[in-house]
């Protein structure tokens, strides 16, 4: 399975240069600007999968920074790429925007990701099994779908769920796999 | 139903048109332009900070908190000791009781620092302070090994739609006088499970024995190998071995010698080449070479004007075995260094022999050459390894935490700023071997501790099964095991506890031996390799046997299982 997100992972000289940018950015905002170039495109993306509204979608991702730069003295380096600390603020951001009913919840996905998860639920590919899918999916827990699209519609690796989600990859395995679970559950309840 | 929009095949945004709408300018204007929310001034900080101050001092006055005692807490512990025996867990339910897997009972003396061994190499730490009681102590252990053990001792081992594959598996009780008792919190019992497996690909979990319900339990997966060692010293022998034949060879490259047409007598260049007339039979080394020609051994503007002018005579002297010619005129005298060079036949023969030599020299550093560069590369891919080795080594022990399923806060405006707290494990010193392969964990109530990963049930099959047994015919199973050999891993249906009804029945493969129970207290033992798909129907054909027959070892014949060894 590839990564949506192979610019994701880092190596050790990666991530001491984004550390190095970002306590430059701390003492001078413009300095951050490296950083908003390399994350612009992932956080939009990330935001607009969730989200019903284009425009909207740039607006938030705009947020994101604006959040980033204003709490940057409180970030602290933890071993992983600085985009984690921007997706928990895109969340978080997101979750905002739903709540003042600005925005839609939304889950994006593709005929190619109904075709695999009717594989792996060892059903037909067929117009009712699709509905149910959609169903199924509406009736799942926010944490459970968060998990199935990061997982399956975007899929990200379990080392970048959990630094995103602030748990351990086998944690981040286990609790992905125990989504699929209920999202099957759901489906064969339709 | 949540308030959620699916939408399909939505149509894709470009890399190009995200990029012309961003604009980090945009972002740092409205940096600038952002005011600090009231509750970051410093009045607000202020008045809040002496309120806070004034609600610490009133409160504790008008609440005042209950003194701890430890005394109590003793006794509120050996008021939750109830009289269920650690064996009676309501999902543990041994196939048949004569069989089950009996506990070894370790008596210990509580109050003091205890290490107990188990026959799998398995290690128990416990703290002089484990338990709140005093006097002798039982542990009792049981180590599930492979899927004999685990099926005869009745242990569940569904997760969801999944069943467990183990790589190590431990049930730890603590009793006195018949009675559970309770292990001290603040100093948890250490366990090194040992794995048969390598667990770094599987998960840590511990079974709710009232639901019988596998969870996420911390612990730290250790993979520490004492080969590791030896395959390091090994490495830096053999490297130390190349590096000598590495030297060896360019050592001989460096000692071949190309040969010269001096050392051949052969002339090098005619230009300086001249006939001189001597003695014979003063210089019998010469009339040994035959026809002679001399040759001056350098080149210069003397040497031009030697052969561009007529001379009185030329003279040829030998000393220290170098040859060399005064050419005379008048009171001119100019000595030369000269060299004698062969002619004729002899030449030709010189001259065969010289390249002969030539060419094997060239052959043999062309030899030598390929075998430094193949023992170089073979450096590189050694030393590469030996890398690895050391790396592996240093990292060998993987760090696995799970968490108690937390559920996330609420997110709220800083909520990214909260980070999940992952509990740590408390460890007070190291109690393991250093070649060791398992689990580490710490047990704050005995239980049983799994190492393992889910594997998807099979899909049901298509059409009933109709079970046969030899001798008898048809029979309708209770309880059905299905014990999938290439998966190591044990399905159950319509056994107490299990997910899976008897019509779920189906298998991944024709390597799984299937055991069914009956109402009649027997048992029928079948392999899938003899499933037949007949019109709307499977068929397998049983082999009878009394549930008490399954015995460890029969269990274990008809599974291919050895008891693992460490």
């Amino acid at each position: 399975m590839s990564s949506i997100n192979p610019q994701y992972h880092h190596s050790e000289s990666k991530l001491l240069k984004e550390l190095e940018w970002i306590q430059l950015a701390k003492s001078d905002p413009k300095h951050f600007g490296p950083i908003y170039e390399k994350y612009n495109e992932q956080i939009f993306r990330y935001v607009y999968q969730r989200m019903n509204n284009k425009e909207l979608a740039f607006d938030v991702t705009a947020q994101v920074f604006l959040k980033a730069l204003k709490n940057l003295s409180k970030y602290e380096y933890r071993g992983v790429p600085f985009g984690s600390w921007l997706y928990r603020i895109a969340k978080s951001e997101l979750n905002q925007a739903f709540r003042n009913n600005k925005a839609t919840r939304t889950i994006s996905i593709e005929s190619t990701h109904i075709a695999s998860f009717m594989e792996v639920f060892k059903e037909e590919e067929n117009e009712q099994n699709r509905k149910k899918l959609t169903k199924a999916l509406q009736e799942l827990k926010d944490d459970d779908v968060q998990l199935i699209e990061m997982r399956y519609f975007e899929e990200r690796p379990y080392k970048e769920i959990g630094e995103i989600l602030s748990i351990t990859e086998n944690n981040a395995k286990v609790r992905t796999f125990r989504a699929l679970e209920r999202l099957k559950t759901c489906f064969n309840k339709i | 139903m949540k308030n959620r929009k699916i939408i399909i095949d939505r149509e894709k945004i470009s890399q190009k048109e995200i990029k012309e709408r961003s604009n980090f300018n945009d972002v740092l204007n409205q940096l600038e332009h952002t005011p600090n929310p009231f509750w970051k001034t410093t009045g607000f900080w202020g008045v809040t900070g002496l309120a806070s101050l004034l609600m610490a001092f009133i409160l504790p006055q008008t609440f005042p908190k209950e003194e701890f005692s430890p005394t109590s807490v003793a006794a509120e512990t050996v008021k939750h000791n109830s009289s269920l025996l650690p064996e009676d867990s309501p999902c543990i339910n041994p196939i048949s009781a004569q069989n089950d897997i009996p506990y070894t009972n370790h008596i210990i003396t509580a109050g003091v620092d205890t290490l107990l061994k188990l026959e799998d190499g398995s290690i128990i730490n416990i703290q002089a302070n484990s338990f709140l009681v005093d006097g002798a102590v039982t542990i009792k252990t049981r180590l599930f090994n492979d899927k004999s053990s685990a099926f005869l001792a009745g242990i569940p081992m569904d997760f969801g739609n999944s069943a467990f594959e183990s790589a190590g598996m431990i049930e730890v009780q603590g009793v006195q006088n018949g009675k559970a008792i309770e292990i001290n919190p603040e100093a948890p019992i250490q366990v090194a499970l040992n794995a048969y497996k390598d667990p770094r690909e599987f998960g840590f979990y511990s079974l709710n024995a009232q639901t019988g319900e596998w969870t996420d339990y911390p612990c730290e997966l250790v993979v520490t190998n004492q080969s590791a060692e030896v395959n390091i010293a090994d490495r830096k022998q053999e490297l130390n071995e190349l590096n000598k034949n590495i030297a060896s060879v360019k050592e001989s490259l460096e000692s071949i010698t190309t040969p010269t047409k001096e050392e051949y007598n052969l002339p090098k260049n005619e230009d300086l080449i001249f006939d001189l007339s001597y003695a014979k039979k003063d210089y019998p080394e010469l009339s040994a070479m035959g026809d002679v020609r001399f040759e001056l051994l350098t080149q210069s503007k003397q040497s031009d004007r030697l052969f561009n002018q007529t001379w009185e005579d030329v003279k040829l002297s030998k000393s220290n075995d170098k040859w060399n010619a005064q050419f005379i005129d008048g009171a001119t005298k100019i000595n030369v260094a000269i060299r004698p060079v062969l002619t004729g036949e002899k030449a030709k023969k010189a001259f065969t022999n010289y390249q002969y030599a030539l060419a094997s020299a060239e052959q043999d550093r062309e030899l030598l050459l390929k075998k430094e560069q193949t023992l170089l590369a073979e450096q590189e891919q050694k030393q590469a390894q030996l890398n690895s080795l050391i790396e592996a080594q240093t990292n060998a022990s993987t760090h696995f935490e799970a968490t108690r399923y937390a559920q996330e806060e609420e997110d709220s405006e800083n909520s990214y700023q909260k980070l999940i707290p992952i509990p740590s494990i408390k460890r007070t010193r190291k109690f393991y071997p250093d070649e060791f392969m398992g689990a580490v964990f710490s047990l704050i109530s005995f239980g049983t501790f799994n190492i393992d990963r889910p594997v998807r049930y099979p899909t049901p099959n298509q059409f009933a099964t109709l079970f046969e047994v030899a001798d008898e015919g048809a029979k309708e199973p209770i309880g059905i095991y299905l014990f999938d050999l290439k998966k190591d891993v044990r399905y159950t249906y319509g056994v107490k506890g299990s997910l899976k009804k008897i019509e779920d029945f189906g298998y991944h493969n024709t390597k799984s031996v299937v055991v069914c129970a009956f109402n009649d207290g027997t048992i029928g033992i079948g392999n899938t390799k003899e499933m037949r798909k007949l019109d709307h129907q499977y068929k397998l054909l049983l082999t009878p046997m009394e549930t008490e027959e399954l015995t460890i070892e029969t269990v274990q014949s008809f599974l291919n299982e050895e008891r693992v060894s460490v």
